[in-house]
């Protein structure tokens, strides 16, 4: 240990290397990657949809469970990956959730039937995408103390960019390759994010002596393991206030956030403008979204508010924007509903950086792994619920102008849940206790805790 | 005509056939006769300027219902009206306004009576597929629409070394249908190696001719195995370079295996906790 140099010494500080160093960046270059991979991907499915309907003589709707089940399958498998990398490392798991998600596409390009698709497509390439996005979210978080926000909003940019590029590569596929062909070279490009995982470089764990282990499992070998379970998928944390208060709050936010990316072009072709103007009001939302998550992360890393304070601000305006939506095309004016549409991009994008970044001041750090993984599954079941009460809403009334203002009621009832957090008009942000792990309760473990202290004044620290 | 009836009946016979004769001039004379335009022809380019077709009911005996226009055997909407003279205008003339015309007087007493007008064009034509894409084995069709009259006799070329060829079906794999303004080639179970190029169909009629090429590409079943193989490789490398990478950098840190990594601040008060593990480790 003595001739060991002061820079390994401090890159065997639990996972991270010298925070904010440069390999660091290149996770945020891996997040952004399989990002794209899963999301990006996600997005531009739905160019295979109308070759899907032509080739299995199936309605739209049967066509369109493909992708939900896929993003239903990544929303509840978030736990699963989770407690997979802390049981393990995130690493391996980012890169079996990569075989698997290739490995979903590729046997997707031989299906024969719908169900094929569902099971393939849908549930094996959304379980593969559950196992990378936690993991790789939650990695780069913990690498980064001061720009932790910018890597986010870096990294998600992806998505927007990813969009863009996707469309026009995909159909391009499908033409030259048709549909079964784009789906085997889809699933090649998907095992990009086996890379992606192998730079998650191995986290330092404290090894438990073998005597006290042996000891435990001898005694209450079922309920340990359940209870090692349950801490893995952090389920205690379902208990905590401040944590359902949040998550209740991203959930409220999820189900009118998508309402706008689904219905924006058939209000705006509702309002009478021409297919080309919709689709430009769609792209222009898009790219300043991108803006807007790079901005705000930048922003919200200056340190001078409270990342829940920015995250509060920047919901209320997104659903404003949303609920001046409909009413800005109600004159008929093309340029109002741009600027409210390019408003609307900014502030949701801004928002999506913040998003993840607030929860490691809800929880403690160690715990943020299983806290992201939850919280993606909580958001899933409110996801689910948006689209179609929109459309329903939509179907009633005849026009857009109630989905919108209650997608954006949505946005504004978030804001409110955010608003009864505990200190949410501190300051600064609160101090979190680390909670010690249930099994093993002796001097030993008291390292993990002691080690977490400096992690979690370190939030507080930059924001002061 | 009945004093002339009357008077015949008091005359000698060659006066009564004379009679008979002139009754049937008479009745002939109320068959209704109508004088209708020229058949015209649409110039091919350009714009042509309206022009209108007419039809005028000469005679006046027999109790007019009303009249209207058809259009290829179909009744054009909103054409009926009460007049005897009666008159269709187009004011922009394109290619799908030409065919044959018809003006039809419908009466009381009496059965209709029509008059046909032919509108001609040279063929252009208005639908075809530029590209069709296909997997080896499958069925390809390409097809063309057009408009003009009359319906114009269709080929169907294939582009070979410069020139437009007629198709060779020695191997009984190409069919054409063609009816009136469309026509079809359909070509199964294609073959990567003969059948992908452009194809060209020919519209022609009395006035003029009008073609159109559409290209045909034939999939091959291993062609998307080619960018999977190089994606691959390419994921190969790149995790080859990341391990290779990380073995390099931190040589020393693989050795350090045994040690239990516990809470590592540069602090003494770490390196007693690191010997009492080191201690309870030997216990």
């Amino acid at each position: 240990m003595a001739g060991v140099r002061p820079g390994a010494e401090s890159r065997r500080s639990g996972e991270a290397e010298e925070p904010d160093g440069g390999w660091s960046w290149v996770l945020v270059g891996a997040l952004f990657v399989s990002t794209s991979l899963v999301f990006g991907l996600m997005r531009g499915l739905g160019i295979f949809f109308v070759e899907f309907v032509q080739y299995f003589d199936e309605s739209a709707q049967a066509i369109s469970w493909i992708a939900s089940t896929g993003l239903a399958a990544q929303q509840f498998f978030s736990p699963l990956g989770a407690a997979l990398s802390k049981a393990y490392d995130a690493g391996p798991v980012v890169m079996a959730g990569g075989c698997l998600a290739g490995l979903g596409l590729i046997l997707a390009s031989r299906a024969t039937c719908l169900l094929h698709l569902y099971l393939t497509m849908g549930l094996l390439t959304g379980l593969g995408w559950g196992l990378v996005f936690t993991p790789m979210v939650a990695t780069v978080m913990a690498s980064f103390r001061q720009r932790r926000s910018l890597a986010l909003g870096l990294a998600f940019s992806s998505i927007g960019l990813a969009s863009f590029t996707f469309n026009p590569l995909f159909q391009f596929l499908v033409e030259t390759y048709a549909w079964r062909g784009a789906l085997l070279i889809l699933g090649g490009l998907s095992f990009n994010i086996v890379p992606c995982g192998a730079c998650i470089r191995p986290r330092r764990r404290p090894k438990k002596p073998e005597k006290v282990k042996a000891a435990t499992e001898s005694r209450q070998s079922c309920g340990g393991a359940l209870r090692q379970v349950a801490s893995y998928l952090e389920l205690s944390l379902l208990c905590e206030r401040p944590y359902v208060t949040y998550a209740l709050a991203i959930s409220l936010l999820n189900v009118g956030y998508f309402v706008p990316y689904v219905h924006l072009v058939a209000h705006s072709r509702h309002a009478g403008f021409s297919e080309y103007q919709a689709a430009f009001v769609m792209s222009a939302a898009g790219v300043t979204d991108i803006l807007g998550r790079v901005a705000s992360g930048w922003f919200s890393d200056r340190g001078h508010f409270r990342l829940i304070h920015l995250l509060s601000a920047w919901t209320t305006l997104a659903g404003l924007s949303i609920m001046l939506l409909p009413v800005s095309s109600m004159r008929g004016s093309y340029a109002a509903l741009v600027g409210v549409s390019l408003f609307y991009g900014f502030s949701s994008g801004a928002l999506t950086s913040l998003a993840f970044t607030v929860v490691p001041t809800v929880v403690s750090a160690e715990r943020v792994m299983g806290a992201l993984g939850l919280l993606q599954l909580i958001e899933s079941c409110a996801g689910l619920l948006g689209s179609p009460l929109s459309g329903l809403l939509r179907d009633i009334t005849g026009n857009y102008m109630a989905s919108f203002v209650v997608s954006g009621a949505f946005f504004l009832l978030s804001t409110l849940t955010m608003a009864t957090l505990p200190h949410f008009f501190a300051r600064t942000d609160p101090p979190l206790l680390p909670v010690m792990p249930p099994m093993v309760p002796d001097a030993e473990t008291q390292s993990p805790s002691s080690e977490t202290e400096p992690m979690n004044e370190s939030p507080g620290d930059s924001n002061q | 005509m009945v004093p002339c009836k009357r008077r015949a009946a008091a005359m000698s016979l060659p006066v009564v056939i004379l009679g008979a004769l002139m009754l049937h001039g008479v009745s002939s004379q109320n068959e209704p006769s109508i004088a209708a335009s020229e058949h015209t022809s649409l110039p091919v380019e350009g714009h042509s300027p309206p022009f209108t077709l007419q039809c005028n009911l000469s005679s006046s005996e027999n109790a007019l219902l009303e009249s209207y226009w058809m259009r290829n055997g179909e009744e054009i909407p909103e054409t009926r009206s009460p007049n005897r003279n009666t008159e269709y205008r187009l004011n922009k003339p394109r290619g799908d306004d030409a065919g044959v015309y018809m003006c039809v007087f419908t009466f009381e007493m009496s059965p209709a009576a029509n008059t046909t007008i032919e509108v001609k064009a040279a063929p252009e034509i208005t639908g075809h597929k530029r590209s069709e894409n296909r997997n080896e084995g499958q069925r390809g069709l390409l097809y063309c629409k057009s408009v003009g009259y009359p319906h114009p006799s269709w080929t169907w070329r294939k582009l070979e070394n410069g020139i437009y060829r007629e198709i060779d079906n020695s191997s009984g794999r190409f069919s054409i249908s063609s009816k009136d303004n469309y026509t079809e080639l359909s070509i199964t179970n294609l073959d990567i190696n003969l059948d992908p190029g452009e194809y060209q169909c020919n519209a022609t009629n009395l006035l003029g001719s009008s073609d159109e090429t559409s290209v045909l590409r034939v999939r091959s079943h291993l062609a998307p195995l080619w960018p999977l193989l190089g994606v691959l490789a390419e994921i190969i490398i790149l995790i080859v370079i990341i391990v290779v990478y990380e073995k390099r950098k931190k040589p020393e840190d693989l050795q350090d295996d045994d040690d239990p990594a516990g809470p590592v601040k540069t602090n003494s008060t770490n390196n007693h906790k690191d010997k009492n593990l080191r201690q309870r480790n030997t216990n």
